[in-house]
């Protein structure tokens, strides 16, 4: 697609054009259409959007973790050089939680209750590298005591229910590093653990990232986590990437119409004060479900004019690598925004 | 504003009702649209035997004993099943056989249902000691023997319509009760019980009007399953002469006297031997179905 | 606040609930403070938030509101009468939920009208076309198209399903709401939605608002009065703008360092791990957030601090009592 960003560096993930839709009883539902990104080796790399944007399904294409009523396709999807989507289940599974490994929002879908945490960190390990046992059970007590849990030999001994919500997670951290991954996935790390216990495993997964000079995607619905996270950062919206910048430039310069509303509508952005009502986007997603013409967020946008109902809109490039999908210029883009904040100060 | 642009096309794609979903997908069900039918034609014949039935199902002809079928040499149309060991014509014993058959499968359903219902969704919802009083009862009903009992007490009150109908509904109320309970505790602690509770909904209210629409997919389900084994032990019972008695007509009254023919007329075995197994299959494809297309409608 | 006042809409005196948790068979059984002699006044129209994470209590605070829940001790008055002399449908007048999920919160097998007409038709049992009428009113009140009137739950976007439960909570026009994280389950940009709604009604409707929050910045703009709570205790209740601009207990600290703000120039503090709260059933003496805290004393270890006045907001930490000679630092997470 002409407009798209490349990284210089050669990237560990390389998706173009992916394309997934779910059958459903009143019509195909085009989860995503035509989504294209690259994440560089070691960076964070953010997925941001609301409920049904396609930000989920699209690293769930990838890892070929797909509901049965959906189907995939890509100009390609490659990791590590290697073609993502035409992998048999077999050689997927060797790449799942091994080179790839995934966080989810809930623990308790990546920890079975039936076995002790230490368990599972050694069966991670075990069943994609050549070791013994000793050396996965030290591997395993290394890792949780990085992640931060003391008594590391002790805990290996506790089954899942017996740890609270934010421990759990950090144990799925150091299980989802048991094998060296290039890449991981993480899908909402947060959202279900509490505010304080939030930030800090945010920055322990920062940590370990760092240290283990690893790629991550990261997939949420926050801006406040993009932001203290991220390197880059793709905006979805209804399927489609609208924004695709570094975290800075998408703060400092924030130009899709949804990319400013979605900024201004975090609770926590502005002035305080019981007076100013939050700024809200009007309106709803559209249905996904058949095909449609034009931008999908004309509906909700302050500056729709004629030509966002016609055609395909394609990237426009601000900045280098900085390229959002609207039709109008980015200074009446940018003033916009510096009018809407100018409203709020 | 004259410069907004095209609104988008599919901003209007009203969702389905939940009845237009149910709709939609039994239209594409093809097990539920066999059972439907299968139980529609045993039901029909139920209802109109003696329109339908080409004979009299108890003029005896004895000149006219074990005829052939249609099928067989010698099969003629006034005859299409042949005729029993009496002259009976097996066709109109058939059709009539199914007022029975339905009768007492749909009544022990029903019966059942309300017994092991009630007490499901009360012990469900208010929990604690009810509860506990119905799990223990569930516990006793679960560990008689059931067909044994229903042998001793259709020997003891006799094998009328009613009785048997009776005697059957409290012998299958449990799986109801156990059901129905899980399926109340569920939904009890969804948030829209208690803002029907904060809106001074009484107790009645809550399970008649809140919960029991929210389970009725479940009971349906239990219902259909219910009543194909209340046709089943109905056959065994009559085949064991303890059911309805002759000369009245039931399936398993027909197999029954079918017995001593059995080894060379196997039909009038085999043929009220296949009507129950396909009527008992058709209903349980009926349930299977109506619960797939009821799911609870949150599916999104 | 030493101001005369009218009676509070709503008064919480030294309020307990306390449940047996893990009953064994040798030795006592364990006992969860859900809820440690709170006392809390709500005055009419004022819009109160209660915040606190997981655990603090707060869930069943609002059961205990709402009149699900007993309390063990203490007593709750609506309007100067006490919770337990309220009939349900009297007490239904007066307080109304809205919870935190509107996939559970609505009945699917009933279309919106329906689900929202219930309390009205269990209270006044109106005619039919009175209930189409006040339905109707209240979902444009709400922001709810009339088309949806007939239409299922299950068709619904979670921002719609928490209008029809608003329209639901308001349409026998109570007193008091209480708001069970409303937004928790919503997306951002129908949060802010829903947050508008909620402060304009409260407003034009007179309404008396308790809003339960485990984010700190949700509230932020909502409310007039902040409270935070900490396993089953008030730590710091005031003003809305004086907490966020001078909070003090080190809990409040904790969590207004946790917002995450969406300014790329804000970096995460190093991971630091302490010990986590003290167990709930076994509360230990003296005060209960010490373990956590980034400056404790000696005498943090001996006595429960109360709430007492400081600044204009009141505080439960020793540290803030008259004669006390330190002060907390802020928690660095």
């Amino acid at each position: 697609m002409a407009g798209d960003i490349e990284t210089r560096q050669k990237p560990i993930l390389s998706v173009r054009n992916l394309e997934v839709s779910i059958r459903t009883a009143v019509g195909d539902l085009r989860a995503t259409g035509g989504v294209s990104f690259d994440v560089a080796p070691g960076e964070t790399f953010a997925i941001v959007g609301e409920s049904g944007c396609g930000k989920s399904i699209s690293s769930a294409a990838v890892m070929g973790l797909l509901p049965r009523a959906a189907t995939a396709r890509a100009d390609r999807c490659e990791f590590d050089g290697q073609e993502m989507l035409t992998l048999s289940r077999r050689e997927r599974e060797k790449i799942r939680g091994n080179t790839i490994s995934m966080i989810f929002q809930d623990p308790m879908t990546s920890l079975n209750p039936v076995y002790t945490i230490g368990n599972q960190l050694m069966e991670v390990f075990l069943r994609h590298k050549k070791g013994t046992r000793a050396e996965a059970r030290d591997r395993a007590i290394f890792l949780l005591e990085r992640v931060g849990i003391k008594n590391a030999a002790e805990r290996m001994k506790a089954y899942p229910h017996q740890l609270s919500g934010g421990l759990r997670q950090r144990v799925v951290i150091a299980m989802a590093m048991m094998c060296g991954p290039k890449l991981i996935i993480a899908d909402e790390p947060t959202t279900a653990l509490d505010v304080t216990v939030q930030m800090r495993t945010l920055a322990l997964l920062a940590e370990v990232q760092k240290d283990f000079g690893l790629a991550v995607i990261l997939i949420t619905h926050d801006l406040g986590i993009v932001a203290s996270l991220a390197d880059r950062v793709v905006v979805m919206y209804a399927g489609k990437i609208v924004e695709n910048a570094p975290t800075r430039s998408l703060f400092r310069a924030p130009l899709h119409p949804y990319t400013q509303g979605l900024i201004q509508c975090i609770p926590s952005h502005g002035p305080a004060g019981a007076d100013a009502p939050l700024h809200t986007i009007p309106g709803m997603v559209p249905s996904l479900i058949g095909r449609h013409e034009g931008c999908s967020f004309r509906n909700r946008c302050a500056l729709a004019r004629p030509e966002c109902a016609v055609g395909e809109i394609g990237l426009t490039a601000f900045e280098a690598d900085h390229g959002y999908r609207c039709v109008v210029p980015h200074q009446t883009l940018m003033a916009h925004w510096r009018e809407t904040e100018g409203m709020k100060a | 504003m004259s410069n907004a642009p095209a609104p988008l096309d599919n901003m209007d794609i009203a969702l389905p009702t939940p009845r237009q979903q149910s709709w939609a997908m039994a239209k594409r069900h093809l097990g539920l649209q066999i059972g439907l039918a299968i139980v529609l034609v045993a039901t029909f014949a139920a209802l109109f035997a003696p329109l339908l039935a080409p004979a009299d199902p108890y003029a005896q002809d004895l000149t006219a004993r074990l005829a052939p079928t249609i099928w067989q040499e010698g099969g003629t149309w006034a005859h299409i099943l042949g005729t029993d060991g009496f002259g009976r014509d097996v066709l109109s014993r058939l059709i009539y056989g199914t007022q029975v058959t339905m009768i007492v499968g749909f009544g022990a359903a029903v019966f059942s249902g309300l017994i092991g219902t009630t007490l499901g969704i009360i012990g469900g919802y208010l929990g604690g000691r009810v509860d506990a009083v119905i799990i223990f009862l569930i516990n006793v009903k679960l560990a008689m023997p059931g067909v044994l009992i229903a042998l001793s007490l259709v020997s003891i009150f006799g094998g009328s319509l009613l009785s048997i109908t009776l005697i059957l509904s409290l012998l299958f109320w449990d799986r109801f009760a156990v059901v129905t309970r899980t399926a109340t505790q569920q939904v009890r602690t969804r948030e829209f019980i208690a803002a029907a509770e904060c809106s001074g909904a009484s107790k009645s209210w809550i399970l008649l009007r809140e919960i029991l629409p929210n389970i009725a997919n479940q009971i349906i389900v239990i219902g259909s399953l219910e009543m194909a084994i209340a046709i089943l032990v109905e056959a065994a019972l009559s085949f064991l002469g303890l059911g309805i008695r002759p000369p009245m007509s039931s399936w398993g009254i027909l197999v029954s006297e079918a017995r001593d023919f059995m080894f060379y007329k196997p039909h009038l075995v085999l043929i009220p031997g296949l009507a129950i197994c396909i009527l008992v299959i058709g209903i349980n494809l009926l349930g299977d179905g109506i619960r797939d297309v009821t799911e609870p409608q949150g599916r999104n | 606040m030493a101001t005369p006042r009218t009676t509070p809409m709503l008064s919480l005196r030294d309020l307990e609930v306390r449940f047996t948790v893990g009953r064994r068979l040798i030795g006592r059984p364990k006992i969860l403070h859900a809820v440690n002699k709170l006392s809390l006044d709500v005055e009419r129209g004022e819009f109160v938030s209660i915040v606190g994470e997981s655990g603090c209590g707060k869930s069943t605070l609002v059961k205990t509101l709402l009149g699900l829940q007993a309390p063990t001790a203490g007593a709750i008055a609506v309007n100067g009468k006490d919770l337990s002399d309220y009939s349900r449908l009297e007490l239904a007048h007066m307080v109304q939920p809205i919870f935190q999920d509107p996939y559970s919160s609505l009945n699917p097998r009933k279309s919106v009208a329906a689900n929202i007409a219930l309390p009205l038709i269990l209270s006044e049992r109106p005619l039919p076309e009175q209930v189409t009428e006040r339905v109707r009113e209240i979902m444009r009140r709400v922001g709810l198209p009339q088309r949806f009137e007939n239409s299922y739950p299950s068709q619904m976007s979670g921002g719609q399903r928490q209008r029809v439960a608003i329209a639901r909570a308001l349409i026998t026009r109570p007193k008091i709401l209480v708001c069970d994280e409303p937004t928790s389950a919503l997306d951002v940009s129908v949060q802010a939605q829903i947050l508008n709604l909620l402060r304009e009604l409260s407003r034009d409707l007179d309404l008396t608002c308790v809003f339960i929050s485990h984010d700190l910045s949700v509230v932020r703009r909502l409310s007039q009065r902040v409270a935070v709570m900490y396993l089953g205790r008030i730590v710091e209740i005031g003003k809305s703008e004086q907490i966020f601009q001078v909070p003090h207990h080190p809990y409040t600290r904790l969590l207004i360092s946790s917002i995450l703000p969406p300014d790329p120039e804000h970096h995460l503090p190093p991971a630091r791990w302490d010990g986590g709260g003290p167990d709930p059933t076994n509360l230990p003496e003296g005060c209960h957030f010490r373990s956590r805290c980034a400056s404790p004393q000696p005498v943090c270890a001996t006595r429960l601090p109360e709430l007492v006045d400081y600044e204009g907001t009141r505080v439960a930490c020793l540290a803030y009592e008259p004669g006390a000679t330190w002060k907390p630092q802020s928690t660095p997470c």
